[in-house]
């Protein structure tokens, strides 16, 4: 991420994420209730739910502007 | 949840949302095409492809979604658009009016925002800002 802006790595995490919740939900659904594994997906799906909302604070600490970040 | 077999053009230089967005839709019933950019978008165009709705990315390297969907509405203005975006704070800043058939998507988003999205733009003709929502595909 050497030279990225501050924009592009916001804009990489939130694509990352889209993708992390979007397969998700996708594999909750198709998880039937007594799969055990359907509790470690749905950790997953907590995690990035929580990730997810603490996107607009990252955003707005990093400014989400064009400046280079170190 | 909408099953009108309705057919969705989502267009995204990124595959993993390109095929994220596509098993979603596929999930929630819809018929769906992808391109990986405007270019391709306008090969399908004239080659006969006609969506209801269009799902386009804003931040593509060949074109702006914004600029593909400009160029489209020239010559189909009814063609029903969803922008998905990264930044839709800088996005509505500065653009604060929504044409009929327009709507924006946050991302991150989930399965459910995204299928609540697209149900919203091809059941109401009204403009329409969609923010992700929560829970699952039922």
């Amino acid at each position: 991420m050497t030279g990225a802006t501050n924009a592009q790595v916001v804009h990489l995490l939130k694509n990352h994420l889209a993708v992390i919740v979007g397969f998700c939900d996708l594999l909750i659904a198709d998880t039937p209730d007594g799969d055990p594994r359907k509790a470690d997906l749905l950790d997953v799906h907590k995690a990035a739910r929580e990730a997810m909302a603490v996107m607009p604070e990252v955003a707005r600490r990093l400014g989400a502007t064009g400046e280079e970040l170190e | 949840m909408t099953n009108d077999r309705s057919l969705v053009l989502v267009v995204d230089d990124e595959p993993p949302i390109r095929n994220m967005e596509m098993r979603i839709l596929q999930a929630g019933g819809y018929a769906v095409q992808e391109a990986s950019g405007a270019r391709e978008v306008f090969a399908m165009l004239d080659a006969g492809v006609a969506p209801d709705l269009l799902i386009a990315d804003l931040d593509m390297p060949e074109l702006s979604g914004e600029d593909m969907v400009r160029r489209i509405h020239a010559s189909r203005p009814n063609l029903k658009v969803l922008y998905v975006t990264g930044n839709i704070d800088r996005l509505l800043d500065t653009r604060s009016l929504l044409w009929d058939g327009e709507a924006f998507l946050d991302k991150p988003f989930t399965a459910n925002g995204l299928l609540e999205a697209v149900s919203l733009l091809l059941t109401r003709s009204i403009s329409t800002q969609v923010s992700a929502s929560s829970g699952r595909i039922s």
